[in-house]
């Protein structure tokens, strides 16, 4: 009994700290009552009882983000974490899990109950989009997940370094011819969007581009800022810091219009290399047979967050214009995407085959 | 006894690097030195756990026998219940829910292999369980299971 | 002298009122976090966001996810001395001879040495931030895949040499780790790794079942085998604070561990885990016994710990200098600011001085007040080695389990957990040491990485990494150490005869 004192003594202490430090922090309320998040909860209403009509969430709500925090599709995430309370009473958690070029995220939420609580974010990016015809993928986009809505297309661009002698494509292509070296090019992620762009580079003015994939974004803008590879792509947002601080300079853009966030920056086609692809695609995803309550709710509540102004603003700020498109058009926008994307890649000679 | 349980682990270790050798190669594209593969590194890998265990096997195996046995006399008896106990703690979590799960998990450590007093039982059962129950659930708001009750 | 006023101004932010609250919260709630198994800084600071942003101050806010980071790194020493449980990669190698010490019934000046080198570490750390930060930033730019792999297997080397074990087993376990950190789906091509198809596999184990269980799940079973009434570590508690001879011997430890923390932090990745493994084989090089490395020399303890706490004041220079994240949970903070419009990077200092200056006098400020905090917390926290193993052993396996269910809100990690805890085990019976395979673990994804990438980049030739300044002087130090340790042997086996390898 004599230890049983100092002992109670301490869990008093230790607890009566954590209570001084919980009333002061407004920490995000999460209902107690609420159901596990996975396994038990109880499966969707069987088909014949009619689903109620109306459906909010009563605890909080995961997005789960593919791939690494600071990369443009956590900031998206972050975006709408920042506005995400005007319009919804439960709390939302941005959850990171990447990994794969986001396949590992992917499948997460597409094996997560289609009970509301986990939906996907960035559906439309390189897993979805690139990765499918350039390599052996046990993930498949259309039998995993479904579309909900469109938020944004991020379109790829080249940048150099800031002392780079490259100051266009033009450079880097006449330099390759002159010297017949090889062209080191880091890329985020294997396959996935920007390193179609770079291939593509490489297909269409017939340089020979070594590209250097990185297990997320931080780590290719890392290596093309410090000059350890001649040129790298990534989304206007993972640029933009390190395109204010003038660490780097950009060339190119791949998509058929000039990125209105970036305005100077030239397309690869004004510069005669004929490329051009639809970029990533941020979508946000909901795992297959979710109730049409639910997916009505979401469809609604993602469509007031990206009329909201401030969210707006934030979203051009970095880079990302906000294109909001709806459960129908969204879907049919997704098969284009694949679609182009896989005759693209046909025409390259690049399609994976076993 | 020592010696014995030495050899089966070396040739657990060494079969195991083999087998992830073999994998790498067959499954994984080790790929080529300009272009490595997803097997390149695990049958690098493979290969370092194979030859370093194959070494360690040698050289156990020319040593003289320990004669001390793995376990002492009736060193296992706890070991055993415990790690029973602590099975089926997980076993029973999610549909238990946290707090039967655990309270029962204190419990029947405390009564089974501590052998502690009533009161003492009681009170840590009860302090443990809710202590932790306050500092996930309601300070750091991380959910845990919840099955029969609401917590 | 610009400077100094600069700073000025910056401690007038961080000492307003709003500001000293929110860096005390910080700090306070990092303590916790570092203390508790399982959720880790990054996790917490993404839970935290919301909060953060109705605080509408980018300044509050660094200064507040800041306090978070730095505050867990200090936590983290405090279960892997008492419990064998490191939280975090970067206190597993304090929790060696933690432990150890711990054991011994000198758990009080263990922690009390963790907290005053920490806190020594973290304001050299700030000191050199303030004054050389943005040259110091460059280095992180001199880093491409060639100088990590020399890096990473000159931090494996030194693994395999944590502790008094042999090295031969060090290697078997570490080739282990690598393999554990293998499975999974691979991250830089999307194939699945050892999966056999399963789901729960394609995300891979995760650093904290690992830690947990073959540190402190097999502690427990291996404490079990012994009486149950004895204590977990020991009923005598010894003094609280260190002697003479403790300070002495680690007064050198905790500079030496600042410095090489301080520098070796600013690398993005992995910083904090190398600087602490480099700064214990430079400890056990500089020791007067160095044989009781491994069995709780408090210079083992001292130097690491200090080491990984100026890592993590470190790490936050490439952030605010040129806009680089070098973690998890500094990436997290560099998107919080970005989406409240605030740009990190050499611009910070002109547009936003408030914010920049202002979170840099936070730190100073911050490690004040968590010396404060945790020097008290030592006597608290030795009395918790007083309770009765049979009583403590569920506590402890109660809050594992608990931290290892909230990885992810699955079983799956609860059953990894106690899987690798018998695996620790039964490796431990048989004298192996768990530490070179939970480096092994943390260093093996960027060591892939980088290896790829530099054969890449050389189009198939190792030369690569020989003729680069940085990589050529990491890999001529890797090979001077195993002839040294080669010679070593030699020379010991000619005057004793035959020295094991085994």
């Amino acid at each position: 009994m004599k230890k049983v004192i100092p002992l109670l003594l301490v869990t008093i202490l230790l607890s009566s700290l954590l209570l001084s430090g919980c009333g002061n922090k407004p920490a995000p309320a999460v209902s107690s009552s609420a159901p596990s998040p996975s396994g038990s909860v109880p499966a969707a209403p069987a088909t014949g009882s009619e689903p109620p009509k109306e459906w909010t969430p009563e605890r909080a709500i995961n997005i789960i983000v593919p791939y690494t925090a600071g990369g443009s599709s956590d900031l998206l995430g972050r975006a709408i974490e920042k506005v995400w309370s005007k319009y919804c009473e439960q709390p939302v958690q941005i959850v990171n899990k990447p990994g794969g070029g986001g396949v590992t995220g992917s499948v997460y939420v597409a094996n997560s109950p289609p009970d509301g609580y986990t939906l996907g974010l960035a559906y439309g990016s390189g897993c979805d989009m690139s990765m499918p015809f350039l390599q052996e993928l046990e993930y498949d986009p259309f039998e995993a997940l479904d579309p909900l809505c469109l938020i944004s297309i991020h379109t790829v661009m080249v940048g150099v370094p800031e002392n780079s002698e490259f100051n266009s494509l033009a450079d880097m292509i006449k330099w390759s011819d002159e010297t017949g070296k090889p062209i080191t090019a880091a890329s985020s992620t294997a396959n996935g969007t920007v390193d179609l762009v770079l291939q593509g580079l490489a297909y269409s003015t017939g340089a020979n581009i070594v590209i250097i994939p990185h297990d997320g974004t931080a780590g290719s803008i890392t290596t093309l800022v410090g000059g350890q590879t001649m040129i790298g792509g990534a989304h206007p947002s993972d640029f933009l810091p390190q395109y204010k601080a003038e660490r780097i300079k950009l060339i190119g853009v791949a998509t058929d219009e000039r990125d209105s966030s970036m305005p100077d920056v030239p397309t690869l086609k004004e510069q005669g290399v004929d490329f051009s692809a639809w970029g990533s695609i941020k979508g946000v995803s909901v795992p297959k047979n979710m109730p049409d309550n639910i997916k009505k709710y979401y469809e609604k509540l993602f469509k007031q967050i990206c009329e909201d102004e401030e969210f707006i603003k934030i979203m051009n700020d970095m880079g990302q214009p906000v294109m909001y498109e709806d459960i129908e058009t969204f879907t049919k926008t997704f098969k284009n995407a694949s679609e182009d994307y896989r005759n693209l890649i046909d025409n390259l000679g690049l399609t994976y085959k076993k | 006894m020592m010696t014995k349980v030495h050899r089966i682990v070396g040739i657990i270790f060494t079969l195991l690097g083999l087998y992830i050798s073999i994998y790498s190669f067959t499954k994984l594209e080790v790929g080529t030195i300009t272009k490595p593969g997803a097997g390149f590194f695990t049958f690098v890998c493979g290969t370092g756990i194979f030859i370093s265990s194959a070494i360690w096997l040698f050289l156990s195996w020319r040593k003289k026998g320990d004669s001390t046995p793995f376990w002492g006399k009736g060193e296992w008896i706890n070991l055993l219940l415990a790690l029973v106990i602590t099975f089926v703690y997980a076993l029973v979590m999610e549909p238990l829910g946290y707090a039967i799960s655990t309270a029962l998990f204190i419990l029947l450590w405390q009564i089974v292999i501590a052998h502690s007093k009533p009161l003492t039982i009681i009170l840590f059962t009860v302090l443990g369980t809710g202590a932790m129950y306050f500092l996930f659930e309601k300070l750091l708001s991380v959910p845990l299971p919840n099955g029969l009750l609401p917590w | 002298m610009e400077t100094i006023q600069s700073l000025l101004g910056g401690f007038a932010v961080a000492l307003s009122g709003i500001n000293l609250l929110f860096g005390f919260l910080g700090c306070l709630l990092g303590t916790v976090v570092g203390v508790l198994p399982g959720l880790g800084p990054a996790a917490t600071i993404s839970l935290l966001l919301p909060v953060v942003y109705a605080m509408n101050s980018p300044a509050t806010s660094l200064i507040f996810l800041a306090g978070i980071f730095y505050g867990s790194m200090y936590g983290g020493s405090t279960t892997s001395i008492l419990l064998n449980l490191p939280g975090e990669a970067a206190s597993v190698v304090t929790a060696i001879d933690g432990h150890e010490m711990a054991k011994k019934g000198r758990a009080g000046a263990a922690l009390s040495i963790a907290a005053i080198g920490s806190f020594i570490a973290g304001t050299v750390g700030v000191i050199g931030m303030s004054f050389i930060g943005p040259p110091v930033a460059e280095l992180a730019l001199k880093f491409g895949a060639p100088e990590y792999f020399a890096l990473m297997v000159l931090g494996l080397l030194l693994a395999v040499f944590l502790t008094s074990g042999s090295p031969l087993k060090g290697c078997i376990m570490l080739f282990l780790g690598i393999f554990l950190a293998n499975i999974g789906i691979d991250p830089l091509t999307g194939r699945e790794r050892f999966t056999f198809g399963t789901l729960e596999l394609m995300g891979g184990f995760d650093f904290v079942t690992i830690a947990m269980g073959m540190f402190g799940l097999s502690e427990i079973l291996l404490t079990l085998e012994k009486e149950v009434s004895s204590e977990f570590v020991t009923t005598k508690i010894g003094r609280l604070w260190p002697t003479a001879k403790d300070w002495m011997e680690s007064k050198w430890a905790i500079i030496r561990g600042s410095i090489i923390g301080f520098f070796v932090g600013v690398i993005p990745g992995g910083g904090a885990v190398v600087s602490s493994l480099v700064s214990y084989s430079v400890e056990r090089k500089f020791a007067k016994h160095p044989e009781e490395f491994g069995k709780g020399a408090i210079a083992a303890v001292a130097g690491p710990e200090s080491a990984n706490n100026g890592a993590s004041s470190s790490s936050f220079i490439p952030l605010l200098t040129l806009g680089i994240p070098c973690n998890a949970s500094i990436a997290m903070i560099y998107a919080a600011l970005l989406v409240q419009g605030i740009t990190p990077g050499p611009f910070l200092l002109n547009d936003h001085p408030d914010v920049f200056w202002g979170v840099i006098a936070s730190m100073y400020i911050g490690n004040v007040i968590l010396v404060i905090l945790n020097l008290p917390l030592v006597g608290v926290w030795v009395k918790l080695l007083k309770i009765p193993f049979g009583i403590l052993a569920p506590l402890i396996v109660m809050i594992t389990a608990v931290g290892c269910y909230s990885l992810e809100n699955n079983m799956f990690n609860v059953f990894a957990f106690i899987g690798f805890g018998i695996f620790g085990y039964i490796v431990r019976k048989l004298d192996f040491e768990p530490g070179p395979l939970l480096m092994a673990f943390i260093l093996s994804p960027l060591m892939e990485n980088s290896l790829r990438q530099s054969l890449m980049l050389s189009q198939g030739s190792f030369s690569i990494f020989f003729t680069r300044p940085i990589s050529g002087s990491f890999m001529a130090t890797f090979f001077i150490v195993i002839i040294w340790q080669f010679i070593s042997k030699f020379r010991k086996s000619r005057k004793k005869g035959p020295v094991s390898f085994l």
